[in-house]
């Protein structure tokens, strides 16, 4: 029997090794590897983030224009739901109690365990009678989120909105956004979205295997708190801008007014427009897709996008850069048949005196004045050759703003087009173009485009005689509580000497006086100002006006057109001059009469 | 029962006193987590684990008190009892978990098999331990085969393989009685050989390195007079391991598919993570982020947070691997093994072959749950879901264990008394 009593022994043996082998796999498990630490806690620490409320929007005055409003959603827990009585909760969700249990069903498929929507965009009011209505049921919550609030519901086309991040945003933020993120789409929302978010806090917080909280991890010593966005002021005169957008109900085109002496913008209609609030809450999608597909574009930013032709208005341009270049004083002399005689009577011209100074060219738009003005800038002798005038032409018209973006603070802003000599060697070959080619350039009806806000700022530069501040939306952005920190921007100087101002506003005053824009006087202000009236391939001309007033203390220059109106005198100066008035004296006056005619047109 | 002194085991009590109560500590880690930190509540699972533990207090005591001729003489007996409460169970059980291997008794959950495990081990060592019983006859060795192999069959009728496998453990005892030591090497060979196919798939490969191995075998047993013999037998070995490892994945059909699938993801829990991989992968999960020191009692956020299904029972040892580390998961199977050898001593200074065969079941089946149930928490052994004595929640597991330990310390403390045949 010893023989089997050895066997007793390798039995043991058998045994040691067997939990020799189990105890070198658990430290090569447990010790040698990091990879199960590592899964361990990737799955039970989750990150949870805290979102800041975004900063709010205050006009010039300081006073509020875009809030926050807490918008509540109702959540249930499907395994914990016990509701008593759900007779109030149907009357106050809107719902049928077959909606209600079909939301309840839809939970519970997704999760029993853990929190899902059953109704959204609640607000304040609602969840109160809720929360009170409840106080017996389990398994609900309220999670609260804030939407946009507009104290004005105008200027949509300045502010932007907000919608959740999309992947392409995610991909190009580097890290800044994560899937579920608010993020300002478009204007001001997106362009300042940095500022406007804060700084979304951290939370580490320990979740059991159905991803419900349990607690906090590490005694919250790695939870960062959320940092409030900043508040910020724009120069927006949201009065203003509400007045503008009534006036420009049933029109198509922009308004654009500056403060000239800080580049400001007062006023930035896009006609037709949409109530901001509308892109806001439950109905965002739907109504989003709806602006998107009315064939009248509320989505497109005029001011900011849309190039036209600029007309009359532009022979200020012209005026300037030849004055300044030498090519013609304010006591030049050009006659006029009807034509510029030059080029076979083309462009073509009114009857008015003859011959007339710049003085008069202006007042009475002659076409025939600015056409010989352009003609003999770019064949003049001080130049090599016609490149050689042209590029210096060029580059007045680009030190003034034309054919690229000014840099205002909102997105998508557009160039408009300022045609270089090597466009038109393409066109017509080198040396194969001279001055008659392109006279059209001369009177603002060529290849040359100009938006809105790039005729605003040609309004702003000849109210500031020679140089303007970068024209822009954010004024200040808010310091401590009570204190707004003023952002500076860039003043350019056009190079154009502020004497030959005086020629040209001189004549700009008598345009709205006795000339083409008399619907524009006001009582008791000298409102400068050029009429444009826009041949173009859409139909009716553009009615287009660009001035400022005062003439000699500037405090708001203008631009306006209004697409197939017409005469520039005939719609877009009156408007232009009511926009001006209610500025100066706070409400229409003088200009009553063209205000109710305006509020009644349709194009 | 006219003992003067307190002669038990003293060191198999200890050993046993430490790991129920380190079993209890860690019930109430999973448990507290979310029933709450009340330790005498008794409508948790930590407390019930407690009234548990006083009724295997209660039984244990009862069992010393018993004569050991008790035992021997009703070993037939309570073999036929259980064998009828096996079958009984088949009609009128309670299913859990797809097993229908549970008794409803006054309200208490009870299952059979536990107690075949202890009626099946005084049975096998009543048969064994009779005087003229031989390893070597063929008729014994049948008989014994069947003894075990009868529960066993009852148990895998219930839909509870894990528990059916158990009484293979007794193939140890078998081999310590005298079985032929080929058996159990043939068996391991086997074995070894099935789950290399699996975990190749059948590959090739394995039969040409059987064949390899015959020849070798060949070439180191060669003997000039009786090559044809040896050649044709191990010809024929090779052979019958050349089918086994091709005809493992065709059987593979004759299991159920959740077996099927536990056996694959043993090489592979990936292929299943939502499914019988889940188990697996989070279970190793929760105990390799113990590290070493382990993430301290009462902080094991994988265990605590439920990470891991079935930690409170069978994936108990998950609990330990996070909380205690390396370190405590070692001690833990320390203490097993300091059992499992102290019970292995008492057999064999028992001075009965009753005690001693009784012994070796006992030492054969706690063996068994450890490895097989700390094998499969560590991605060793497939899942088979038998409890880990002392740690997983349960009263019939405790309590089956607690009674085949301290019959054992009964049989060894009356050691003088001559019983049966002398070994």
């Amino acid at each position: 029997m010893d023989q089997l009593k050895v066997r007793g022994g390798i039995i043991i043996l058998f045994f040691a090794l067997v939990f020799l082998s189990f105890g070198a796999r658990l430290f090569s498990i447990q010790v040698l590897s990091t990879e199960y630490a590592r899964r361990a806690d990737k799955y039970v620490i989750k990150t949870k983030s805290i979102v800041p409320p975004r900063g709010n929007i205050y006009n010039r005055y300081g006073e509020i224009y875009v809030s926050n409003q807490p918008m509540f959603k109702m959540m249930v827990t499907p395994r914990n739901l016990y509701i008593p009585d759900t007779t109030l909760l149907l009357k106050y969700l809107e719902m049928s109690k077959e909606d209600l249990d079909r939301a309840i069903a839809k939970a519970a498929k997704y999760s029993s365990y853990k929190e899902s929507v059953i109704a959204q965009h609640l607000d304040l009011e609602t969840c109160g009678i809720l929360q009170e209505a409840l106080w017996d049921a389990r398994g609900i919550s309220f999670s609260v989120s804030n939407k946009r609030h507009y104290e004005y519901p105008v200027g949509a086309n300045i502010l932007g909105y907000i919608s959740e991040v999309d992947s392409s945003d995610i991909k190009s933020s580097r890290g800044k956004y994560r899937i579920g993120d608010l993020v300002g789409k478009t204007g001001i929302e997106h362009s300042h979205d940095t500022t406007l978010r804060g700084v979304q806090g951290q939370r580490k917080i320990l979740v059991d295997v159905h991803n419900r909280e349990v607690g906090s991890y590490a005694k919250q010593r790695y939870d960062t708190a959320a940092v409030k966005g900043q508040d910020m002021m724009l120069g927006i005169d949201t009065e203003l801008q509400a007045f503008g957008e009534a006036l420009m109900q049933g029109k198509r085109g922009s308004i654009v007014a500056i403060e000239p002496s800080t580049g400001e913008i007062l006023a930035f209609v896009s006609a037709p427009t949409y109530d901001p609030s509308s892109l806001t809450g439950s109905e965002q999608h739907t109504n989003w897709r709806r602006l998107q597909r009315d064939s009248l574009k509320p989505l497109f930013n005029r001011p900011l996008m849309a190039a036209y032709p600029p007309g009359s208005i532009y022979k200020l341009a012209n005026a300037l850069a030849a004055l300044n270049e030498g090519i013609i004083t304010e006591n030049t002399y050009y006659s006029c048949g009807g034509g510029f005689s030059r080029n076979k009577g083309k462009p073509g011209c009114r009857f008015h005196v003859t011959p007339l100074a710049l003085d008069n060219a202006i007042k009475h738009s002659c076409n025939s004045y600015f056409a010989a003005t352009y003609m003999d800038f770019l064949h003049h002798h001080q130049y090599d050759s016609i490149y050689e005038a042209f590029d210096v032409w060029r580059g007045y018209m680009d030190r003034m703003g034309l054919g690229r973006e000014l840099g205002v603070d909102i997105p998508y802003e557009k160039p408009g087009k300022l045609p270089s000599g090597k466009m038109y060697d393409r066109w017509y070959g080198h040396n194969r173009w001279i001055a008659t080619t392109i006279i059209s350039n001369s009177i603002g009806q060529g290849e040359i485009l100009m938006t809105p806000l790039q005729m605003a700022n040609l309004a702003t530069l000849i109210a500031n005689r020679g140089t303007y501040v970068k024209p822009h939306f954010l004024k200040a952005v808010r310091g401590d509580e009570n204190y707004w920190n003023r952002v500076s921007y860039d003043t350019i100087d056009t190079e154009i000497s502020p004497y030959h101002f005086r020629t040209v506003i001189d004549a700009m005053v008598q345009v709205v006086a006795s000339g083409t824009a008399r619907r524009a006087i006001i009582e008791g202000v000298d409102v400068a100002g050029k009429t444009g009236t826009v041949e173009n391939p859409h139909g009716e001309d553009h009615s287009v006006f660009l001035g400022f007033a005062p003439a000699e203390r500037p405090r708001i220059a203008i631009a306006a057109i209004i697409e197939n109106a017409g005469g520039g005198g005939r719609w877009a100066a009156p408007l232009s001059a009511c926009v001006i008035e209610k500025y100066l004296q706070g409400e229409i006056v003088s200009k009553q009469f063209e205000y109710n005619r305006l509020l009644n047109a349709r194009f | 029962m006219n003992r003067k002194n307190f002669d038990f085991d003293l060191i198999t009590i200890l050993l046993y006193i430490g790991l129920v109560l380190l079993g209890w500590m860690t019930i109430y880690a999973v448990s507290s987590a979310n029933f709450g930190t009340d330790i005498f509540n008794f409508g948790v699972l930590h407390g019930k684990q407690l009234v548990w533990m006083g009724v295997s207090l209660g039984v244990a005591m009862l069992v010393l008190l018993l004569d050991h001729r008790f035992l021997y003489s009703t070993a037939y007996l309570a073999y036929g009892a259980a064998i009828l409460t096996l079958i009984l169970v088949l009609f009128i059980g309670k299913e859990v978990n797809g097993a229908k291997s549970w008794l409803i008794i006054g309200g208490q959950q009870f299952q059979p098999s536990e107690f075949a495990k202890l009626a099946t081990a005084l049975a096998l060592a009543k048969y064994m331990s009779r005087l003229n019983f031989s390893m070597s006859n063929g008729q014994d060795l049948m008989a014994v085969l069947g003894m075990i192999l009868l529960p066993a069959l009852i148990v895998i009728f219930q839909n509870d393989t894990g528990s059916a496998l158990v009484f293979g453990s007794f193939l140890i005892v078998l081999f310590r009685e005298g079985l032929h030591p080929l058996v159990p090497i043939v068996l391991l060979l086997l074995g070894g050989v099935a789950l290399l196919s699996l975990y190749l798939e059948g590959s090739v490969w394995i039969i040409v390195g059987i064949m390899l191995l015959g020849l070798v075998i060949f070439g180191l047993t060669f003997n000039a007079r009786r090559w044809v013999r040896n050649a044709i037998l191990i010809g024929m070995i090779c052979s019958f391991f050349s089918l086994v490892s091709f005809g493992t994945n065709q059987l593979m059909g004759f299991l159920q598919p959740h077996q099927q699938i536990r056996l694959k993801v043993l090489f592979d829990p990936s292929i299943d993570p939502q499914g019988a991989g889940y188990n697996v992968i989070q279970s190793k999960i929760a105990i390799g982020s113990g590290g070493i020191v382990g993430k301290g009692y009462l902080q094991g956020n994988y265990t605590k947070y439920q990470f891991v299904p079935k930690q409170e029972t069978d994936f108990i040892y998950c609990a330990v691997g996070e909380e205690y580390g390396w370190l405590g998961s070692v001690v833990v199977l320390l203490c097993f093994f300091l059992l499992i050898w102290r019970l292995q001593f008492l057999s064999e200074n028992s001075k009965t072959r009753f005690a001693r065969i009784y012994g070796y079941s006992v030492v054969s089946l706690l063996f068994f749950h450890v490895v097989i149930n700390i094998g499969m928490t560590i991605g060793l052994v497939p899942v088979i879901g038998i409890p880990l004595p002392f740690f997983s929640y349960g009263g019939s597991s405790l309590l089956s264990f607690t009674v085949l330990i301290f019959v054992l310390i009964n049989l060894y403390s009356s050691r003088i008394a001559v019983l049966g045949t002398k070994a």
